[in-house]
């Protein structure tokens, strides 16, 4: 009997050394490994839909016969012949439908929103003064640009509509790189071809208050087998769905299988909205590579929004276009 | 007698478990930088600079004004940098060199980076900005201060190639003896090697090496492969510095809306002077 | 069904709160819904370059003359990773573009559009998607009129 508890012993010491614990693989340093190439595409709303209202969770049939109806409705709506009006909702639908990747699937949490807090699945709402300068820079944005600083940041590639962070899906290039070493945790998200270093080590002093990142400052540590990392310092600019320079944000890295990521993240600004909010997903691990996403470089639609305005302006005509449809 | 063989047995299987462990720290289902073994490459992780004048010029030049000078004094001048080039000079074709004229005459309107475009490489090595390398055995990240760029060294995909080029070009590396070598293609055109006009054509090959010397110096040099545009291969050596700060870290130098400055002023409301770039987008 | 025409309807009012998709750029701050195009003619060259591509192309016009464009369409990463933009949109393929003129009327270098609807000639889609997504078929109806 000894002698067979030698045997495992010996092989379990000799196999069971590096490998991963569960379906978890892990890092030489014995932390769960992050590191790959995330998919964050989902169909999952951000919002609680109305019709789900207290549901908070489907069956997996109905996440089916959702995937089902939102690709339907895609194919619908590119199926469909133009109406003949020229108008702003055919201008900004843009171009065909095969530029866009938005996902064919929910989250795997089975989620009927990314949002679980508030509990209703819906963003809380804003204070006085988050609606006060969410309406200048509405304001500023829809009438004609005099510079190129009147325009989004997403306009002017500085920051991607999808990137934050929070990283959210959106239309397209919802995909990021995460690259582990034992003292950094490297996220690259491909609109805009932009990165954030973190720390693990969350030992370093905080960044004074005047100083200010367009992506804020990120500290990582670890909290048992997820990686948290708290980021503030953003500029009054950087301005995620609303939030102004207070904005704390937690993301919560979990690696759930050798497959899934769980990412949640809240963000807290009381100084914009009435109370915290927060959402999770579950990314995926590809193949696919992150593309270089060189953006201001080929921006030939600044340019040309900011000449239109100009001859406009010599023609003494006035347009109210600058905005598109969809947020009027 | 008898002797119990099982132990000795046991010492067997776990000196093969040891080696096991030696080999799939080397396989690239492994993640994580190895720190400096006797079985493993150096970690060239940790932030780095270059430290001389070779983004304004990589050849031997003396420090002179610019138009900046103008507003900033002393504070706006090239400085004079010794040439960074081996054999001091770059091996131009002759048609080649005068589109090189062309281009220093013009610089400043001309220069890619000062448009805020991507440097490419080598350039955005020896720009006066630190750069940061995480190294892990699938792959090597550096991420550049400057315009908050990066670019993915791939080290388990030999024989690859881009489906497109790209402005910081496509990089494929492996280990010879200690000295990380990079092989990177399929860079745009647009990109120029320094600001004083110096530049390549579509076919550009570039080769890195990166060798550590010591715990805070790499020795970094650059082959750039271009026959369309020199008559020959040639050289760079740039010795790299590590950031030695307890605090050490990259910042942003998103340099977007500086470089609006220069590319759109001619188009802002109520602009009256004069034309800073002759209307080409690139 | 009913079930199924629910959900349908959902997605409806979904898409709507999903906002992220709000921030697709804004076309209508580059193009004139005053000045809708509708050209005929050859690709010339594909820049597939973010924040968005751009389609040349010799447009023939009802004169006899040409005119050089340029389009504007999506990011080419989405077909990159799907292995197509050696496949599609090719140099020399002969394409119809409805779309809207710039706000800017100056052709300089070359006229500048939105490529709002991208088919071939008789009106096959440019790309089927995995799902099921196209371009309208028939081309344009104002043809059909004819």
């Amino acid at each position: 009997m000894r002698i067979l508890t030698t045997w495992i012993v010996s092989f379990g010491l000799a196999f069971g050394s590096v490998g991963s614990l569960g379906d978890v693989p892990m890092t030489k340093w014995g932390k769960p490994g992050l590191q790959g190439n995330w998919d964050f595409r989902t169909v999952t709303p951000f919002q609680r839909p109305a019709a789900f209202a207290d549901k908070e969770f489907l069956t997996s049939e109905e996440v089916d016969e959702f995937e089902a109806a939102v690709i339907a409705g895609r194919e619908a709506r590119a199926a469909a012949d133009f109406d003949g009006e020229f108008d702003q909702q055919d201008l900004d639908v843009g171009y065909n439908q095969f530029y866009l990747d938005q996902g064919t699937r929910m989250t795997t949490t089975m989620r009927t929103s990314q949002l679980i807090y508030p509990e209703n699945g819906r963003m809380p709402a804003m204070t006085e003064r988050g609606r006060e300068t969410a309406a200048y820079f509405r304001a500023l944005q829809s009438r004609s640009p005099e510079g190129p600083e009147d325009r989004n940041l997403y306009d002017r590639c500085i920051i991607g509509f999808n990137a934050g962070p929070p990283m959210r899906s959106g239309a397209y290039n919802n995909i990021m790189k995460l690259v582990q070493t034992e003292d950094h945790v490297a996220i690259m998200v491909e609109m805009v071809n932009d990165h954030r270093i973190i720390p693990t080590g969350n030992s370093s002093a905080d960044l004074p208050d005047d100083m200010r990142l367009w992506k804020g400052d990120s500290r990582g540590s670890w909290d048992g087998d997820t990686f948290v990392v708290t980021t503030k310092n953003f500029t009054h600019l950087s301005r995620f769905s609303g939030t102004g320079e207070s904005m704390v944000l937690t993301e919560k890295f979990t690696r759930l299988d050798d497959q899934r990521l769980e990412y949640e993240w809240t963000v807290e600004d009381l100084e914009m909205f009435e109370d915290k909010f927060t959402a999770v997903v579950e990314m995926q691990l590809t193949e696919d590579d992150v593309y270089e996403y060189a953006c201001h470089e080929a921006n030939y639609a600044m340019p040309l929004m900011l000449s239109g305005a100009r001859k406009q302006e010599a023609n003494g005509e006035q347009d109210d276009t600058w905005l598109p449809s969809w947020s009027r | 007698m008898k002797k119990n063989k099982a132990p000795l047995f046991v010492l067997f299987l776990l000196s093969l478990g040891f080696l096991q462990s030696c080999t799939q720290e080397q396989t690239s289902e492994s993640i994580g930088s190895e720190m400096v073994t006797s079985s493993g490459p150096p970690d060239l992780s940790g932030i780095w600079q270059a430290v001389n004048a070779a983004s304004w010029n990589l050849e031997g030049h003396t420090a002179s004004k610019m138009p900046v000078t103008r507003i900033m004094g002393a504070l706006g001048g090239i400085p004079a940098g010794m040439s960074v080039v081996e054999g001091e000079e770059i091996p131009y074709l002759p048609e080649a060199l005068a589109r090189r004229e062309e281009n220093r005459a013009n610089w400043n309107n001309l220069d890619p980076v000062a448009k805020c475009y991507i440097p490419g490489i080598p350039r955005s090595t020896y720009m006066p900005w630190p750069f940061q390398i995480l190294q892990t055995d699938t792959e090597i990240f550096i991420a550049y201060e400057f315009g908050s760029n990066s670019r993915t060294i791939f080290m388990d995909r030999p024989g690859t190639e881009a489906p497109l080029p790209s402005w910081m070009g496509y990089s494929l590396g492996n280990w010879e003896d200690g000295t990380l070598v990079v092989n990177v293609t399929k860079q745009v055109p647009d990109t120029w090697l320094d600001a004083s006009g110096n530049y390549h054509g579509p076919n550009l090959v570039v080769e890195e090496r990166y060798t550590l010397l010591g715990e805070n110096h790499i020795q970094y040099e650059a082959t750039i492969d271009d026959p369309d545009v020199f008559s020959r291969p040639w050289k760079i050596k740039i010795p790299l510095y590590r950031r030695m700060e307890n605090d050490a870290r990259l910042l942003e130098y998103k340099c977007v809306e500086f470089g609006e400055d220069l590319l759109y002023d001619h188009l802002r409301k109520g602009y009256d002077g004069p034309k800073a770039l002759d209307g080409s987008l690139r | 069904m009913r079930k199924f025409l629910t959900f349908i309807a959902l997605i409806g009012a979904t898409i709507y709160l999903q906002s992220p998709m709000q921030g697709h750029h804004a076309f209508s701050s580059e193009f004139d819904i005053d000045k809708p195009i509708r050209l005929r003619g050859e690709i010339t060259r594909m820049e597939w370059v973010n924040p968005h591509s751009w389609l040349h192309m010799t447009a023939a016009l009802d004169d006899g003359t040409t005119e050089e464009w340029m389009l504007e369409g999506g990011t080419p990463n989405t077909l990159l990773r799907q292995g197509l933009t050696d496949q599609i949109l090719q140099i020399g393929t002969e394409i119809l573009v409805r779309g809207y003129q710039s706000k800017d009327p100056d052709c300089i270098p070359k006229c500048r559009g939105s490529g709002r609807d991208i088919t071939f000639p008789d009106g096959r889609s440019v790309f089927m998607g995995s799902s099921g997504v196209g371009a309208p078929p028939g081309g344009f109806p104002e043809d059909e009129e004819q």
